[in-house]
């Protein structure tokens, strides 16, 4: 039994999709809160979490859900948040964001986020991208993270050029720090 | 001098065009000083415009003397009437966030150079010519003295609105 949940839905694109998934919880009576949905080529992924108007268990929500997944043929999963994952977690330091781009080739985002991981440097968003067309492709990956206080982003950025080297790829660190005008 | 609270989206009046201040008397005189008692009262505030207040007048303060992002800034700036005279031709994009929209926060292309024609404090016309932080920080401002918020300036929804929640 839960009060807010986060929801993934996976199909082929189409259509409906967004307009299924929350037609579906509008009639159930719930809030939409935050939500990341984007297409994957020929995918449509939709991430969500929502607040139901009472508690409610996954079968409930389960039973609710089947139609729509039968109709667009969807993979959905859904998992009830508990009263302390629902709280906002606490920045872990400065918001910067790393920009890489370069001839692809297999390691780029292994190599980066490992070297980040190892210095507890927490990743909230990643995008990256792969050109589709002839000849050699072009890989660029976009993500931001938080650097703790207690790193330099000046000494990050050189390890990260170094790694960036190796790759053959480029490397750039911004801060991404909003100012509040 | 007290501070003014600040309106916050979705109150109408930060969607509005202002009007013209026709005549300096005490009324805006207060109006301006309240306003900059209450950017200073914000330890991040570098700019406030008149909506933002409460008032339909085309009036904005700033200062980004101090930020580290400011190249030989001109201190304290009263835009009375503002008007946008040139925009440098190089943008660079920056996130900005703002007091008015408290959760949210958005990549925002701004010209980097900007020349202005405005009334100052006392009513005389200035002709200012702002560079870097501060032209960015005048566009915000000026923004919303056309009823626009950040929001109205992002390209892109997917990559350049991002939630602020966790700053808090």
């Amino acid at each position: 039994m839960a009060r807010r949940w986060i929801v993934t839905a996976l199909g082929k694109d189409r259509p409906g999709i967004v307009a299924g998934v929350t037609g579906l919880l509008y009639k159930l009576g719930c809030n939409l809160e935050d939500s990341a949905m984007t297409r994957l080529e020929g995918e449509f992924a939709i991430m969500l979490i929502f607040s139901t108007p009472q508690r409610a268990t996954a079968a409930s929500l389960a039973q609710a859900f089947a139609p729509l997944q039968r109709r667009l043929k969807l993979v959905i999963h859904l998992k009830p948040l508990t009263k302390p994952e629902s709280k906002t977690p606490k920045p872990r330091g400065r918001r910067h964001t790393i920009s890489v781009y370069g001839a692809d080739r297999p390691g780029i985002v292994f190599r980066i986020a490992s070297f980040l991981a190892r210095r507890k440097v927490n990743i909230t968003d990643v995008h990256t991208h792969r050109s589709a067309g002839r000849g050699p492709s072009l890989y660029s990956l976009l993500l931001e993270l938080e650097l703790p206080r207690s790193r330099s982003a000046d000494a990050l950025e050189a390890q990260l050029e170094r790694i960036a080297q190796r790759l053959g790829v480029h490397v750039s660190l911004t801060s991404a720090e909003p100012d509040v005008l | 001098m007290a501070v003014l609270p600040i309106r916050k989206f979705p109150d109408p009046l930060l969607k509005s065009p202002t009007r013209n201040v026709l005549k300096l008397d005490d009324q805006i005189k207060r109006l301006i000083q309240a306003m900059i008692a209450t950017m200073r009262h914000y330890p991040h505030c570098v700019g406030l415009a008149a909506p933002q207040v409460g008032s339909e007048y085309r009036i904005a303060v700033m200062d980004v003397s101090g930020h580290p992002k400011a190249e030989k800034p001109h201190g304290l700036l009263v835009l009375i009437n503002p008007i946008v005279m040139e925009y440098g031709p190089r943008e660079k994009v920056g996130r900005e966030g703002c007091m008015s929209v408290p959760d949210f926060t958005g990549n925002v292309p701004r010209a980097m150079k900007l020349r202005l024609r405005a009334f100052d404090q006392t009513g005389s016309p200035q002709d200012w010519t702002l560079r870097g932080f501060e032209a960015v920080v005048a566009q915000h401002e000026i923004d919303h003295l056309d009823g626009l918020l950040f929001l109205d300036r992002v390209e892109r929804v997917g990559s350049d609105v991002f939630r602020r929640k966790t700053y808090r």
